[in-house]
């Protein structure tokens, strides 16, 4: 398929009108016509339905908008990469829901600084509701949340991982001979409950925890003290002098996702975050 | 054994299933009735620049690559691609005829999730395998195509999910083309066939980079 048939495309889903579709590309309505019917060749049904007073979309039409929006976009930043290279204080607003550590993102915003000189970034931490509501709102441009279904529509978003668990203890804990801690083993111990795990604790079986942390830190701090085990995701870093073990019924806990609002042109410092964190292999990296 | 003979001989091994054999050849025809490829990029045209992340987490833009000679651009289905594999190892053996030509060599997969890395650790690349994330790249070449039926149904039996690999759920491949580009960023050589099991010998690549002086 061609550039300029997704383009005009998908100004007739914005429009739903042929001949305002043409004036926003910029050409004729029989060009117009013309390259939509060859992508609908191509796509294999017609895209629109076409009657007198009403354009709409068919169902090949809207399940294949979002996909050639998101191409589109993708073939637009590549052309105006070069030219924004080098103009204004590119800005970035990345949101982390609660309990996820920028640990996960670090690398990527590295590159970011080195391809954008004197990018300014501000990372923020919040619950899942606000975060999504500041996205929605624009005030955030991308964020990590945690995809437990019901997402509004609005928003793209991507796998990076499904994260499992680990026990987390002090040498000298009979667990350090193990490779890996079994569910059954935790019960015979006491646990400190890092609060951030949300509504995937309750597959740990962990209602009734007394010791409970309000950051992963806190947590780990408990731990070394030998008040309890603690039982952390996968990406949080282990505090030296800690010692951490999988635990494998935990293996996928909680899916992490990668979100941004759709519809809305990135700038390129965006566009490189999400192709940067999109392009790589989080559980590769985190079994590393 | 020369890359033509490999893939000869992977095809002959695929077309042996007389179901894969009818979805190949209905695929091929449809996408050539279709006439897509009509408008691809071609010889004399400006190739698109781009900034897109490699294997290991930078962003590479077509200028940077450019400012150090000319460029071989490999277009790649995927990992799951047998003919992919073969065409991206084939071309690692030919890195240093290319280097001694004076180019430089890229691979381009529409491949997310950290599979860029798997296929440069899998076939041992010394070369950049980038992510051409949600195709921007190839559409702009009008290399991109929506997998027709029934192939789609033939990988996903296969297992084979494009949406969850390329986090784009198009069902979209791009042709495997390959293009060398000049310091000026004009593509000065093309090789393109929507039959995907056929790929350019890299001595012809080789000798092609050879002739732009």
């Amino acid at each position: 398929m061609e550039l300029n048939q997704v383009r005009y495309f998908l100004a007739l889903c914005r429009t739903l009108n042929f001949t305002r579709a043409a004036e926003a590309c910029n050409v004729t309505q029989p060009a117009l016509t013309r390259a939509v019917q060859r992508l609908e060749d191509e796509l294999g049904g017609p895209l629109l339905y076409r009657e007198r007073s009403l354009t709409q979309l068919t169902p090949l039409g809207r399940a294949m908008m979002p996909h050639l929006e998101a191409m589109s976009r993708a073939a637009e930043t590549v052309s105006q990469v070069a030219s924004t290279l080098r103009q204004q204080t590119p800005v970035l607003r990345v949101g982390l829901v609660d309990g996820l550590s920028a640990s996960l993102i670090c690398a990527s915003l590295a590159e970011l600084e080195r391809r954008f000189p004197g990018l300014e970034l501000r990372l923020q931490s919040d619950a899942q509701k606000p975060l999504v509501e500041s996205l929605l709102l624009g005030e955030t441009d991308a964020a990590l949340l945690i995809d437990e279904g019901g997402l509004p529509d609005r928003l793209d978003h991507w796998k990076l991982l499904h994260e499992g668990c680990c026990a987390v203890f002090p040498p000298g804990h009979e667990f350090e001979q193990a490779t890996c801690v079994a569910l059954p083993a935790l019960a015979s111990e006491t646990v400190v409950r890092g609060d951030g795990w949300g509504s995937a604790w309750l597959r740990l079986g962990g209602e009734h925890h007394r010791l409970r942390a309000a950051s992963w830190d806190q947590a780990q701090h408990m731990a070394a003290v030998g008040l309890g085990v603690a039982l952390l995701p996968r990406h949080v870093a282990v505090l030296p002098g800690l010692l951490a073990r999988p635990v494998p019924e935990a293996g996928e806990m909680r899916a992490i996702v990668l979100a941004a609002v759709n519809g809305r042109m990135y700038s390129p410092a965006l566009d490189g975050f999400l192709k940067l964190n999109r392009a790589r292999g989080f559980a590769a990296a985190m079994a590393a | 054994m020369t890359l033509h003979e490999k893939l000869d001989a992977r095809r002959a091994r695929s077309v042996a299933n007389p179901v894969f054999r009818a979805t190949l050849e209905a695929t091929f025809a449809e996408l050539r009735r279709s006439n897509f490829l009509d408008q691809a990029l071609r010889t004399g045209a400006r190739f698109p620049d781009f900034l897109l992340p490699d294997a290991g987490g930078r962003l590479i833009s077509l200028a940077d690559l450019l400012a150090r000679g000319p460029l071989v651009i490999t277009f790649t289905r995927g990992e799951w691609c047998p003919y992919c594999a073969l065409a991206l190892a084939a071309l690692e053996d030919s890195l240093p005829g290319i280097k001694d030509a004076g180019g430089q060599l890229i691979a381009v997969t529409p491949e997310t999730g950290g599979r860029a890395l798997a296929v440069t650790r899998q076939h041992n690349l010394h070369y950049d395998v980038l992510v051409d994330v949600d195709s921007g790249v190839g559409l702009h070449c009008g290399l991109v195509y929506r997998v027709p039926e029934p192939y789609r149904s033939s990988l996903a039996r296969a297992g084979i999910d494009l949406a969850d690999r390329q986090g784009n759920g198009g069902w979209l491949l791009p042709v495997p083309a390959v293009y060398i580009v000049n310091r000026d960023g004009l593509i000065s050589w093309h090789f393109m066939d929507i039959d995907f099991t056929r790929r350019p010998e890299p001595s012809d690549i080789v000798e092609a980079l050879r002739g732009l002086g």
